[in-house]
């Protein structure tokens, strides 16, 4: 249960760019937000020869053992976890016939289609979870660096993942998404921030983030988006202060401000000689963020709370959609422990929040998932089209351009060519603009 | 500590010597040639057993009973003379050497010594002496250029740095292609300590450089698999025999002493330019700001490197440092930067014995002051070894060897951001005196030049405080003994240990930019080797004229190798105590334990018919515990036959004197890495004090094989006039199959690669040695030697699928091996090409890139080798090595940082004046850049899509900019011929004559100046040493960052007792 393996280049480089999160100010970098980079193609590697295949040697390890029947079922939500990340991700992937080199000596498994992976995972969420045993043994406490052992918040976060995955489902297949969510008004979900699925980094695996812009190596010069930072200020966010420091040229000037660097400008563009190039006029991403232990956030209780208010609007849930999406809001504002920001500063930004609508919903959520959730704020945004994003250069966003998946290594064209030929042939070329099978907008 | 050795021999010596007689007969023996005297010349009084052997003098006595008439006096390569007492007390004799009689004796396989002419395959030998004069830290270097079809290729990170050792070419994909080192029949630890990867790292040295070079007798060099397969599995590289000295019997202690001291000058290969600074566009852009009228320099700027500046003509600036001087160029900040460096090496040995009992006692000490300051190597030997006739019939030979080396302080290669890198990238206007004056602030904190990137290192304050040590102290000891068991049959066995231990430790400076918090880490490994095996030889005769000589052997040899490093992590708690304990969050720690056993058997007969056809043929079996019980025990066979046709035809003419034909035929087979024959779970470091394993990526092939060669090799040996010229050719062909490698599989069964056996690589080759005596008088004497070799090699298949192999990559350029191709092609990107192979320009005048990366280069040279010329007169000797490679090509990354990146190389200055002028016309017409045509910069030279010949002039800056990693990324520009001629080695010596040494009570004087490295003649690379690497691994044609080369001249002594 060692591999909660993310490729930094993908999860912070790629995510956070598109969802407009960063900006690089000016240099080479600029501008070129939709270019993708070699961090997919290692990231496509590590999740399936380490992150998913440790968990598949887990579950064969504990196989037919009742007594372990714990640690084989947290393995089983691992692996949906992992699973879903790389469908979002490429859309039609290997699954059934997945890491089976070494069992079968399966060197070419075939692609499965997204809308067939759907289910099965949901599928598998559900049997794992059933099969959960608390009298039998757990994991130790410091093995499980998520939950600790704790099974009712394994089963809790399997729940929360369901409804992640039938809310996916919404445009594409509604029918389906409204019975997979029927099924879980039962269901316990990660309801408190206590109990969000958080991956603890510590000193001995550090926050990426940490490594990346406070050690200032590649993301010396990145910032804080305009988008993100002028979104926030229009509104009296007070979550600016954890998102963003003040700018060093502000502090000079004695009205401590926030100013974010702008996306999609290319690096030869004159409006970057309005931005000093020693960065003194924008705002570094917040300290929140750049410890080494700042936490690895895969699901929240506010992702939940949102999730409930979607489906709560489509009439799909039995709840009130404006208190669950403000209940979100107050859980995403509340997550950033010790953030200085006061009772009163939530009461008032959530009384001044406009009304519920899924605009609104997904665009609390992708604030929600700042810095911390890249990936799911990119899967959201290609479901729902929110929030609309602004081109910085003038130009409205190109949608051409914008990738709608990230590409297959190009190994996989040697490797395992007849199976993604195949893959190619259901789903449509390997290109960023096909869209996955959910992604219906 | 020697006195007392000595007492000690002289006492054991005065033992051995009882048998006084009354009759005495004495006399010197001398070579008829030179006139010098001819120590251990046997002379046996005919008839009887007695007999004795000539001291360091060559002076005997010898006591003779009545009724014998005549002394018979033989030596090895002389005609053997059978002389009459007549009554004389005193006899000297005059040796003559035998001319026709050309069995020259070389060591071969196991040790065993036999006639050259008696073999079927090549083996080149080098005498110990050769290496004892002018010195490098590891002699294996000084073999370069002198044996044809050996590639030697050192890293340049200072004394002591690890050699690559490769015969014949490339055979195996992903295993070693280094030959085997075995000293005196063992088998030698020579694993590589070097751990930089293009990213950075240091080069700890191999285990070969532990060898004292005084202690060599001579070197053989077993090329191919048909005179290395009675090694079995660890020899399919070929193999290097070395024998060290034994005492030879002699009257009085022989004690020599050799000392050599020589200085080490840097040879900089880089012609900077010294006309721009600092800057970008020619001025004072970029990195600088003006502030009160004066530019001022921001060392955080993104452009803070390079000089695309303005010209330096005094003008006034506030430098990195905050200090106000003139804008002023430094040329010599490189050079400056290092000193001239020092190394001393002192040998004693003593040696002497009867024929009973001889013994050698040897101590050496190697101390070098590199030419960067701090850098040290300091490396001591002590050997002794004795041989002993016990009885008529058992023999022993016992010798132990130990070794204590001590480096400080090596340096960092490649992208360790040290100085090569520091220098290639400084604003050419930055003075050493600057760097060293302010490595650091009041605070303690480093300061350096450039701090956008925080891993660029002040490289005074590297040298001083980012410190680094390590050791190796090493215990070989080997015991044998023979025994005459019949008349004709003789059994050997023999066992030998092998201890290594190194330690070495790191430290990253507290306050430093790279790691701010500091760091420290140790490591500690030891290495054991044991070997046992036997022999046993029966010599007989079928006819009067055919003879034969059957050996049955064994040998089993056990590996152990455990290594444990420490690193703190996290910082240092308490700044500047370099300690693990010191560790802010618990150190990091990993143990690595890994064993291996070879098991072998062998058997081998010689056939020889008269004195001019010899058969041999061999065969051996090995059991490997790295390969999977069904496939662990395999066997390799060998023939090979020579056929001496000047002798079986009876040729008595003087143009030909000797002639020779060789033919042979070998398998070998070679194991794999320990644990490749099962899944394992490597450690993957602690989580929450919960260690992590994870299951090895790699599919092992449960059912592995070992990889086979296959070799044919036929040759001949010619020499004309009676020695004055001898020629040596050799032709051979050599396939391995079976190629144990890692092929990728797609990652989405899991696993990134599986192991498995597939793959053929060819090579084929020829090499040609030529000695001549072009003038050979009384007292003039010139030899001149050539050496040749071309080796074809071929990646015949790899697998089904795998259309190429990856040995190395960085930055898009990757060095692979691809079917149908030689190994070691280099691939990256290159400037598109129209139908007419002309280079095609864009719009902006700059080169279109090609689509996709392609192969641009192969490493491999066409041919290889030297020429060694060596004069003697009366007493004074020359000699000048010559080396030379031709075609193969490199990558170089120096080139490619001082030019694309920083323009800091000469061949950037091109048309900057012309530009920057129509830069200033342009801004005086008030023309925006896109309307105006540039009267002048740099033409790059190509067409345009159209065909038309390129006209659009660019600024320098952006012209070699495109090349770079950073933007176009085109390797091409990059790739050189990395041929090259050098003047590798000159001695001239002196050797005093007797009547000035005896005056002196010396048995012999001679001084020598020696020089290294002292001429690189020709060079297809700029600005760089061709032969630079920084890595011993498969992945050469790479160059990135490179040291000088250390050129060395120095004086050398010896001095016999």
């Amino acid at each position: 249960m060692n591999s909660y393996i993310t490729n930094a280049n993908v999860h912070y480089w790629l995510m956070m760019n598109w969802n407009m999160y960063f900006a690089n100010l000016g240099g080479v970098d600029a501008g070129k937000e939709y270019d993708s980079n070699d961090g997919k193609d290692a990231f496509w590697t590590e999740h399936y020869s380490q992150a998913l295949m440790n968990a598949r040697e887990v579950q064969r390890l504990t196989a037919g053992n009742n007594y372990l029947i714990n640690k084989n079922s947290i393995a089983r939500i691992w692996q949906v976890y992992l699973f879903s990340q790389l469908t979002d991700l490429f859309g039609d992937i290997p699954y059934s016939q997945a890491l089976q080199g070494a069992t079968g000596l399966n060197f070419t498994p075939a692609y499965d289609r997204q809308q067939n992976i759907y289910p099965a995972l949901i599928n598998e969420l559900k049997q794992a979870t059933a099969a959960m045993d608390p009298t039998q043994a757990l994991f130790p406490t410091n093995v499980d660096p998520i939950y600790q052992g704790n099974i009712t918040k394994w089963t809790n976060f399997a729940n929360s993942l369901r409804l992640r995955l039938a809310m996916r489902m919404s445009v594409v297949d509604p029918n389906k998404a409204q019975q997979e969510i029927a099924n879980l008004q039962p269901a316990t979900f990660i309801s408190t921030n206590p109990e969000n699925a958080i991956f603890r980094y510590n000193g001995e695996i550090r926050n990426p983030l940490y490594d990346l812009i406070q050690s200032g190596q590649s993301g010396g010069r990145t910032y804080p988006s305009k988008f993100l930072i002028d979104k926030l200020k229009s509104t009296n966010d007070p979550r600016i202060i954890v998102f963003a420091q003040v700018t060093t040229e502000s502090i000079i000037i004695g009205i401590p401000d926030y100013d974010g660097v702008p996306n999609l400008v290319p690096s030869n563009s004159s409006i970057w000689g309005n931005y000093n190039t020693d960065a003194s006029d924008v705002s570094k991403i917040g300290t929140w963020f750049l410890k080494q232990d700042a936490p690895g956030v895969l699901m929240s209780a506010a992702e939940v709370n949102f999730l409930k208010a979607e489906a709560a609007l489509n009439g799909w849930w039995s709840g009130n959609a404006q208190q669950l999406y403000e209940d979100g809001v107050t859980a995403s504002i509340q997550s950033y422990t010790s953030s200085g920001i006061t009772a009163g500063q939530i009461t008032n930004y959530v009384a001044s929040l406009p009304s519920v609508n899924q605009e609104n919903i997904i665009t609390q959520k992708w604030i929600s998932f700042a810095f911390q959730n890249g990936y799911e704020a990119y899967a959201e945004y290609r479901r729902t089209g929110f929030p609309v994003y602004t081109d910085y250069s003038g130009n409205p966003i190109n949608t051409n351009v914008f990738p709608n998946r990230l590409t297959y290594p190009p190994t996989e064209g040697n490797l395992n060519s007849v199976n993604y030929n195949a893959a190619l042939a259901n789903q449509g070329a390997d290109v960023a603009g096909t869209k996955v099978w959910w992604d219906g907008n | 500590m020697i006195k007392r050795y000595l007492l000690l021999i002289l006492f054991f010596h005065s033992l051995l010597n009882l048998n006084a007689q009354q009759l005495t007969i004495s006399g010197t023996v001398v070579a008829v040639d030179d006139g010098s005297s001819l120590p251990g010349v046997s002379i046996l009084v005919k008839g009887s057993t007695q007999g004795t052997i000539t001291d360091l003098d060559g002076k005997y006595s010898i006591a003779v009973s009545s009724g014998k008439d005549s002394l018979q006096f033989s030596y090895l390569g002389m005609i053997t003379q059978l002389i009459a007492i007549n009554n004389q007390v005193v006899i000297n004799v005059k040796m003559v050497a035998d001319q026709k009689n050309m069995n020259e004796v070389v060591v071969t396989a196991l040790g065993i010594k036999r006639e050259k002419k008696a073999l079927g395959y090549s083996v080149q030998e080098i005498k110990g002496m050769e290496m004892q004069t002018a010195r490098d830290a590891s002699f294996i270097n000084q073999l370069s250029g002198k044996v044809a079809g050996l590639n030697i290729t050192s890293t340049t990170g200072g004394p002591g740095s690890s050699s690559r050792i490769v015969l014949r070419g490339v055979t195996s994909l992903s295993g070693s292609n280094q030959a085997l080192i075995v000293i005196d029949g063992v088998p030698m630890e020579n694993n590589t300590s070097n751990n930089t990867t293009q990213w950075g790292g240091r080069d700890y040295g191999n285990g070969l450089s532990d060898i004292n070079p005084d202690d060599i007798e001579s070197v053989s060099v077993l090329k191919g698999a048909n005179a290395a397969a009675l090694y079995g599995s660890l020899a399919a590289n070929g193999v290097i025999v070395i024998t060290t000295k034994k005492g030879t019997a002699s009257k009085g202690i022989g004690v020599t002493f050799n000392s050599s001291t020589t200085v080490e000058l840097p040879y900089i290969h880089t012609k900077f330019q010294d006309v721009y600074g600092a800057g970008r566009n020619g001025k004072f852009e970029g990195p600088w700001t003006t502030v009160n009228g004066i530019p001022t320099y921001n060392t955080a700027s993104a452009n803070a490197f390079g000089s695309w500046g303005p010209k330096m003509q005094g003008q006034t600036i506030r430098d990195w440092d905050g200090q106000t001087r003139a804008f002023n160029p430094e040329p010599d900040n490189y050079k400056s930067y290092f000193q001239t460096g020092v190394t001393g090496v002192n040998n004693i040995s003593l040696q002497g014995g009867s024929d009973k009992v001889t013994y050698r006692l040897s101590a050496g000490n190697f101390t070098t002051k590199d030419i960067v300051p701090n850098t040290t190597l300091n490396r001591t030997n002590v050997t002794a070894r004795t041989a002993a006739a016990i009885s008529e019939k058992l023999s022993i030979d016992v010798s132990v060897t130990y070794s204590h080396q001590v480096a400080e302080n090596r340096l960092g290669l490649a992208n360790s951001f040290s100085a090569p890198s520091n220098y290639m990238m400084m604003p050419r206007n930055i003075s050493a005196a600057s760097l060293e004056n302010y490595m650091m602030d009041a605070s303690g904190k480093e300061k350096t030049w450039f701090t956008n990137w925080n891993w660029m290192t002040n490289p005074y304050w590297q040298r001083k405080y980012e410190l680094n040590s390590d050791s190796r102290d090493r215990l070989i000891g080997i015991v044998s003994a023979s025994y005459q068991i019949l008349p004709r049959l003789r059994g050997m066995i023999r066992s030998n240990a092998d201890f290594n231990f190194r330690r070495n430790d790191e430290r990253e400076a507290y306050n430093g930019i790279s790691n701010s918090m500091g760091s420290f880490s140790n490591g500690w490994s030891t290495y054991k080797q044991n070997q046992s095996d036997f022999l046993f030889t029966y010599e007989n005769q079928i006819a009067d004229d055919l003879t034969y000589v059957f050996n049955l052997g064994g040998s089993t040899l056990q590996k152990r190798d455990e290594t444990t490093t420490e690193r703190t992590d996290g910082g240092l708690a308490i700044p500047y105590f370099y300690s693990i304990e010191n560790s802010v969050n618990r150190p990091t720690v990993s143990h690595r334990l890994t064993e291996s056993r070879t098991n072998g058997l062998y058997s081998f007969v010689q056939f020889s018919y008269k004195t001019w056809l010899f058969l041999d043929v061999t065969a051996r079996n090995d059991w490997s515990s790295t390969l999977p019980k069904s496939n662990r025990s395999y066997f390799y066979p060998s023939v090979s036959s020579g056929f001496v046709f000047t002798e079986a035809l009876d040729w008595k003419q003087n143009i030909l004197s000797f002639g020779k034909l060789r033919a042979s035929w070998a398998q070998v087979g070679r194991d794999t890495d320990p644990y490749r024959t099962n899944y394992s779970y490597p450690a993957a470091g602690s989580f929450n004090g919960a260690p992590m394993y994870q299951l090895d990526p790699s599919i092992p092939l449960l059912n592995l094989k070992p990889e086979i060669t296959s070799n044919v090799e036929f040759g001949t040996e010619l020499i004309f006039f009676n020695n004055r010229i001898g020629i040596d050719i050799t032709y051979y062909r050599s396939n391995t199959k079976n190629q144990i490698l890692p092929a990728s599989v797609s990652a989405s069964s899991g696993f990134v690669n599986a192991i498995i056996n597939s793959g053929e690589i060819m090579n084929k080759g020829i090499e040609i040695q030529l000695k001549t005596k072009p003038i050979e008088t009384k007292n003039f004497r010139w030899n001149l030697d050539f050496n040749f070799a071309h080796n074809k090699n071929e990646v015949v298949a790899l697998t089904n699928g795998l259309e190429t192999y990856q040995l190395f990559y960085q930055w898009n350029l990757t060095i692979e091996a691809r079917p149908g191709h030689a190994y070691g092609d280099i691939v990256g990107y290159g400037i598109k090409r129209d139908a007419n192979g002309n280079k095609l320009v864009d719009e902006n005048g700059l080169y279109i890139r090609d689509s996709k990366p392609k192969v641009l280069g192969n490493y491999n040279p066409k041919f290889t080798g030297g020429v060694q010329n060596g004069f003697s007169y009366k007493n004074f000797s020359m000699a000048f090595l010559v080396d030379y490679r031709v075609g193969g090509d490199m990558f170089s990354g120096t080139n490619m940082y001082a030019s694309g990146y920083s323009g800091n190389l000469e061949s950037t200055l091109e048309g900057r004046d012309a530009w920057y002028a129509s830069e200033a016309d342009r801004i005086a017409a008030g023309v925006s850049p896109e309307n105006w045509v540039a009267t002048g910069g740099y033409l790059a030279d190509g067409v345009t899509e159209s065909g038309a010949v390129n006209s659009i002039y660019v600024n320098p800056e952006l012209y070699w900019g495109q090349f770079s990693e950073w933007t176009n990324e085109i390797h091409e520009e990059f790739i050189y011929d990395a041929s090259f001629v050098k003047l590798r080695e000159v001695t001239i010596g002196y050797q005093f004559p007797s009547r000035i040494s005896d005056r002196m009570h010396l048995r012999g004087l001679s001084v020598a100046l020696t020089a290294r490295n002292l001429w690189l003649i020709y060079s297809g690379a700029p600005n760089i040493d061709p032969e630079s690497s920084y890595s011993n691994g498969n992945g050469q044609g790479y160059e990135i960052y490179s040291w000088p080369t250390r050129r060395s001249i120095g004086v050398n002594i010896k001095i016999t007792l």
